[in-house]
């Protein structure tokens, strides 16, 4: 016997409240936008609500369990989401849930609930008491959630191998299997040096041996890792009463996200920590912190509010990484200067940062200093820089052999004599009639990072930095901005009858920055 | 430089323009934004300062020096550079390319 039922549903803050708890990211206290929070269906509640729809179906029936339940991808619900979920009876031991772009799994079903097995007492490899307590869990933030998903109330042993806990019974649907989850995200921050953050994908095999305990009861809780590799963690996941296992989950599978220790302390205590690196000639510097598209969005809303995750939408594919990489590092540097300055605490979300038509950044935030910015990138690197008072101008450039075509383009013949001989210059740039006879585009006899290709670098973005400056960047007209004069590293660029010095450095051994204030 | 009739067909013009634009902008598979006469380079393309230079650089190449690319743009305004498209280079190709 087969049927098929299609279902809709609401999920909203409004309809589980407790939503609101389970919410990744922080934000200022009273914060109005509950988008910023991103309140998230747990895993474990998408389970609950398989089993409810396989319940209604099978009335007499009772679910005893799930197999290969698999999200793919978060369920957020500010704004409210309608929810499409299929479910395809097949016999009367199997129901195939599917919430249609969010999960899938099928719950078994049962006349009885099996008889309970003894709850595994095998001790860990190598316990030894966990360093902090169940409260300091919440209280230090090691978990995002909060209270009516702060079910953790003992973290028993730590092991090699695995972690034990003692947890209690929540009113939200699927709290208790996500306190289970608690503590596997724990083992894992405790045991991982980097990509400390996991959260579940895939529970392959789940199996209850009674109805859900009431709020407030208490159980103990264990899993045992199995497999840790750099992208997920798998354990088997056991929660038992007075020795008698209430569920058993073999092969529960968290994914990993790629964090390093600057992003890691970031999404602990964002109003508090950076993860631009400031240099001290005063500008900051990113490089793209993500390897995937997840990690990359576990970001984006760690540091973006609602308008500019709109504005994002709009950025080509081009540059959407980048785009990305420079509102970071520009809400980065404005918190680090009002930091210096007294202020307190601030969230990335309370530095808003607008473009202007001409590409130019514009920071707004809980201050009355008037702040200009401005940032550069260039292939997963990223700089930026502030100024109070006056306008400033960043730029970024990767060092490399360029042509003599490119130098004639780029450069005035006065701009060109300023630049240092190239060390094989049989050949000038600029002496070719035609395209044709400079036409294999070859470089100007300098090997990469020679001091040549370094001073165009030094040039470029000394131009550059200045046009920005003035706002507007060259918008490929190299030749509204002219170098007149080089000391050392710093370059004095002239445009329309005023000059300003541009500072220029090394980042790293590929690229040269160069930035001015006016 | 012998000038080929192609040169002076936009259709053509548009087909090395597109292959240029895309050797400058790193899409050499072709995976990235489609690009029509209508292509704007600041919008659609993102191109950057030193990317107008580059493509200034195989226009040269490609064409010669009276295309003239870098020096076209020097005489705009601001406004007009960022609101450039694809089809007005090409129009300025086959142009040149005709005398």
């Amino acid at each position: 016997m087969q049927r098929e039922v299609t279902l809709r549903s609401e999920v909203s803050v409004s309809r589980y409240p407790y939503l609101v708890d389970h919410a990744f990211y922080r934000q200022r206290a009273g914060w109005p936008s509950m988008e910023d929070r991103y309140p998230v269906v747990p895993m474990t509640m998408l389970l609950s609500i398989m089993m409810d729809v396989a319940r209604d179906l099978c009335p007499e029936r009772v679910p005893i369990g799930l197999d290969r339940v698999r999200a793919l991808r978060w369920l957020a619900v500010a704004p409210p989401v309608e929810l499409t979920i299929t479910a395809k009876v097949d016999g009367d031991s199997r129901v195939d849930v599917t919430i249609e772009g969010y999960a899938s799994g099928t719950v078994e079903l049962a006349s009885v609930y099996p008889a309970a097995p003894r709850a595994d007492a095998t001790p860990l490899g190598h316990e030894v008491p966990p360093r902090i307590t169940a409260h300091q869990l919440y209280a230090d933030r090691w978990m995002f959630h909060g209270p009516a998903y702060q079910g953790v109330v003992a973290l028993d042993a730590l092991g090699k191998d695995g972690i034990r806990g003692t947890l209690v019974s929540l009113a939200a649907k699927g709290g208790l299997l996500d306190n289970a989850g608690q503590l596997l995200g724990y083992w894992v921050m405790q045991n991982a040096a980097a990509d400390r953050l996991a959260m579940p994908v895939l529970l392959e095999r789940v199996r209850f041996y009674a109805p859900e305990p009431p709020p407030g009861e208490r159980l103990e809780c264990t899993a045992r890792i199995r497999e840790l590799d750099p992208s997920l963690v798998r354990a088997d996941v056991e929660l038992s009463r007075a020795g008698r296992v209430w569920c058993r989950i073999e092969g529960w599978e968290d994914r990993r996200f790629d964090t390093d220790e600057r992003v890691w302390n970031v999404l602990m205590f964002p109003e508090k920590n950076l993860v631009t690196e400031m240099r001290p000639e005063g500008f900051g510097v990113l490089r793209q912190p993500w390897r995937g598209a997840a990690s990359r969005d576990l970001l984006a809303r760690r540091y973006l509010t609602e308008r500019e995750r709109q504005d994002q939408q709009k950025v080509g594919p081009r540059g959407k990484g980048e785009w990305l990489l420079a509102r970071m590092a520009i809400k980065d540097c404005v918190r680090r200067h009002l930091w210096d300055r007294g202020h307190g605490p601030l969230f990335p979300a309370e530095i808003e940062i607008e473009t202007e038509p001409s590409g130019r950044p514009v920071v707004r935030g809980p201050f009355t200093e008037k702040l200009h910015v401005s940032a550069a990138h260039k292939q997963g690197l990223v700089v930026a820089r502030i100024a109070e008072g006056r306008a400033c101008g960043i730029d970024l450039e990767h060092i490399e052999p360029r042509s003599a075509d490119f130098e004639e383009l780029a450069f005035t013949a006065s701009e060109r004599a300023l630049l240092p001989a190239s060390e094989a210059s049989s050949q000038r740039p600029g002496d070719a009639g035609g395209a044709g006879a400079s036409s294999a585009g070859a470089p100007g006899g300098s090997p990469p990072g020679s001091p040549r290709d370094v001073a165009i670098t030094r040039f470029w973005v000394a131009k550059e930095a200045a046009a920005k400056a003035r706002g507007t960047g060259l918008a490929g007209n190299p030749s509204r901005f002219v170098v007149r004069e080089m000391m050392g590293d710093r370059l004095l660029v002239g445009s329309e009858g005023q000059s300003v010095w541009v500072e220029t450095v090394h980042q790293g051994n590929e690229h040269i920055v160069g930035w001015t204030c006016l | 430089m012998p000038v080929n009739a192609t040169d002076r067909d936009p259709q053509q013009v548009l087909v090395t323009v597109t292959a240029l634009l895309r050797e400058v902008i790193g899409d050499d598979g072709g995976l990235g934004p489609e690009i029509t006469m209508d292509t704007s380079f600041n919008e659609d393309l993102e191109l950057e300062s030193i990317e107008f230079v580059a493509l200034a650089e195989k226009l040269q190449e490609r064409y010669g020096k009276a295309v003239d690319f870098a020096g076209w743009l020097s005489g705009m305004e601001l406004s007009r550079i960022l609101s450039l498209r694809v089809g007005e280079l090409v129009d300025r190709i086959v142009l040149q390319r005709g005398e």
